[in-house]
C-alpha cells in the first residue's frame, strides 16, 4: 500500500468514488495506524478497536460520494470516523466493546507484587493504563485529547474535524486533561493503598485503579 | 511522582505522546480489504443528500452573499393530525432578486421525535433548486428522515430567473398522517 501525495489525492478520490477499492486503500494508507489508534479510545481490546476502526473506514468508503472537496480529505475522513466512534459509544455493541476486561489473576499478581519485568513490558503496561483512563474521560473531551495530544494535530485541525470553534477545542482539552489527571491520580493513590499480594492469592483490582509500575 | 502545575501538564502530555505507537498490521489491511470489496461501491447520494452537505458547509457564503432567507414553518402535531392542507393564501413570504440564490429554511416542528418522516418539496416552473453552483433539473425532492422533538431546520437553496410569484410546496407524511404546506416566494428584478 503506497501513500498518496499531492495531486494524486484528487485522482484517487475520484477513482475511489467510482468504487476502486485499491484507490481508496492508497488514500487510507497513511491514516490506517492513526484511525486504529483513535479507535483504542473507544474499545477496550485491540481486536474490538480494530473492528470498530474497520466499521468506521467502511462508513467512510460508503459515504465517499458525499465528499465535496470543501475541506481536506483527511479532515473529512476523521470527522466521519469520529462520528462513527461517538455513535458507537451510544449503542449496546459499543458499550460492550468499551467494557473493560478484568485483569487475569496472574497478571494482577505480577503488577501488585512488583515482579521484575523488562522495560518493553513496563511501557506497554503504562500505555494500557493510560488508554483505560482515557476511555473513562467523557467522549467529547476524549476525541480532542486523542487528536491533539496523541496525534499531534493542530487546534485548527481538531476544530475542523469536530466542527466547533478553536476556543471550544481548547476548553475541551483543558477539561479533558483535568479529568484524565484526576483518574490517573486516583489510580496511583490506589496503587499506594494496595498491599502486595501473597503468593497464590489473586489480587482483584478495579480496572480504573490499576497501579502504575515503577513509580 | 509528585509534580504540580505546568510541569504536571507537560508530564501528562509527554505520557500521552507515548501512546503514538503504530500497531503491527497483523492482518488488519487484508481484513479491511475483504470488507471493502464485499461492501460494494460507495453509495449514490440521493438528490437531497447532494444538496444538504453543500448547504451545511457553506452557510457563511450563502447567507451574507444574498441576504435573503424565507422562513417556512410546518408544524406537526402528532396524534391530532389528519390529512391536512394549508396555504398561506397567496401572501408573499419572501422576496429575492432574480439571478440570486435564496436559502429557504423549512422548519419542521414536531412535538415528539419521529423515527421516519417522508418529506417532499416541490417547485413550480420558473424556480430552480440550486447546488454546486448550478441549477438542478429536478422539480422536486423527496426523502425520508427522522425528526427530533422540536425544530428540524431544513435549508434549501433556490433561484428564480424571471420575476414573478411562485408557490413552493412542502408535503410531510408520517405514517398515514400528512401535511401539505404552500408558501409563496416572489422573485423581483435585480
Amino acid at each position: 500500500m503506497r501513500v498518496a501525495s499531492g495531486d494524486d489525492i484528487d485522482l484517487l478520490i475520484e477513482k475511489a468514488q467510482d468504487g476502486d477499492v485499491r484507490a481508496f486503500e492508497t488514500l487510507l494508507a497513511e491514516h490506517l495506524p492513526r484511525v486504529r489508534r483513535f479507535a483504542r479510545g473507544f474499545a477496550a481490546s485491540d481486536s474490538d478497536a480494530d473492528d470498530l476502526a474497520q466499521e468506521a473506514l467502511l462508513k467512510v468508503y460508503k459515504s465517499l460520494r458525499l465528499f465535496r472537496y470543501q475541506s481536506a480529505f483527511s479532515t473529512w475522513l476523521y470527522a466521519v470516523v469520529r462520528n462513527v466512534f461517538l455513535d458507537a459509544t451510544k449503542s449496546r455493541a459499543g458499550r460492550e466493546r468499551s467494557r473493560e476486561e478484568s485483569l487475569q489473576p496472574g497478571h494482577t499478581r505480577d503488577l501488585a507484587g512488583g515482579a521484575p519485568a523488562d522495560e518493553r513490558l513496563d511501557r506497554e503496561e503504562e500505555r494500557e493504563r493510560l488508554w483505560r483512563a482515557l476511555r473513562q474521560v467523557p467522549s467529547e473531551f476524549r476525541t480532542a485529547l486523542v487528536l491533539f495530544d496523541i496525534e499531534g494535530r493542530t487546534y485548527d485541525e481538531v476544530a475542523a474535524i469536530e466542527n466547533v470553534p478553536v476556543g471550544t477545542v481548547k476548553s475541551r482539552l483543558s477539561r479533558g486533561r483535568s479529568h484524565l489527571r484526576r483518574l490517573l491520580g486516583e489510580a496511583e493513590e490506589g496503587e499506594r493503598s494496595v498491599p502486595p499480594a501473597e503468593p497464590g492469592t489473586p489480587a482483584v483490582l478495579p480496572s480504573s485503579h490499576l497501579p502504575r509500575r515503577g513509580s | 511522582m509528585k509534580t504540580t502545575g505546568g510541569s504536571e501538564g507537560r508530564d501528562l502530555r509527554d505520557r500521552l505522546r507515548e501512546l503514538k505507537v503504530d500497531a503491527p498490521d497483523e492482518g488488519f489491511s487484508a481484513s479491511l480489504h475483504r470488507r471493502l470489496v464485499s461492501a460494494g461501491a460507495p453509495d449514490t447520494p440521493g438528490i437531497w443528500r447532494r444538496l444538504w452537505p453543500s448547504l451545511r458547509t457553506e452557510p457563511r457564503l450563502l447567507w451574507p452573499a444574498f441576504g435573503i432567507a424565507a422562513g417556512l414553518a410546518v408544524f406537526l402535531v402528532l396524534g391530532q393530525l389528519h390529512d391536512l392542507s394549508r396555504s398561506h393564501g397567496g401572501a408573499v413570504v419572501a422576496q429575492f432578486p432574480a439571478t440570486k440564490v435564496a436559502v429557504v429554511r423549512v422548519n419542521l416542528t414536531a412535538e415528539v421525535a419521529v423515527e421516519s418522516a417522508h418529506i417532499r418539496i416541490s417547485l413550480p416552473e420558473g424556480l430552480y433548486f440550486w447546488a454546486d453552483g448550478q441549477e438542478l433539473p429536478q422539480r422536486s425532492f423527496e426523502w425520508s428522515q427522522p425528526l427530533h422533538a422540536g425544530d428540524n431546520d431544513i435549508p434549501i437553496a433556490v433561484r428564480g430567473q424571471t420575476p414573478g410569484r411562485y408557490r413552493l410546496t412542502v408535503s410531510t407524511r408520517i405514517g398515514e398522517q400528512r401535511i401539505d404546506e404552500d408558501v409563496v416566494l416572489e422573485v423581483v428584478e435585480g
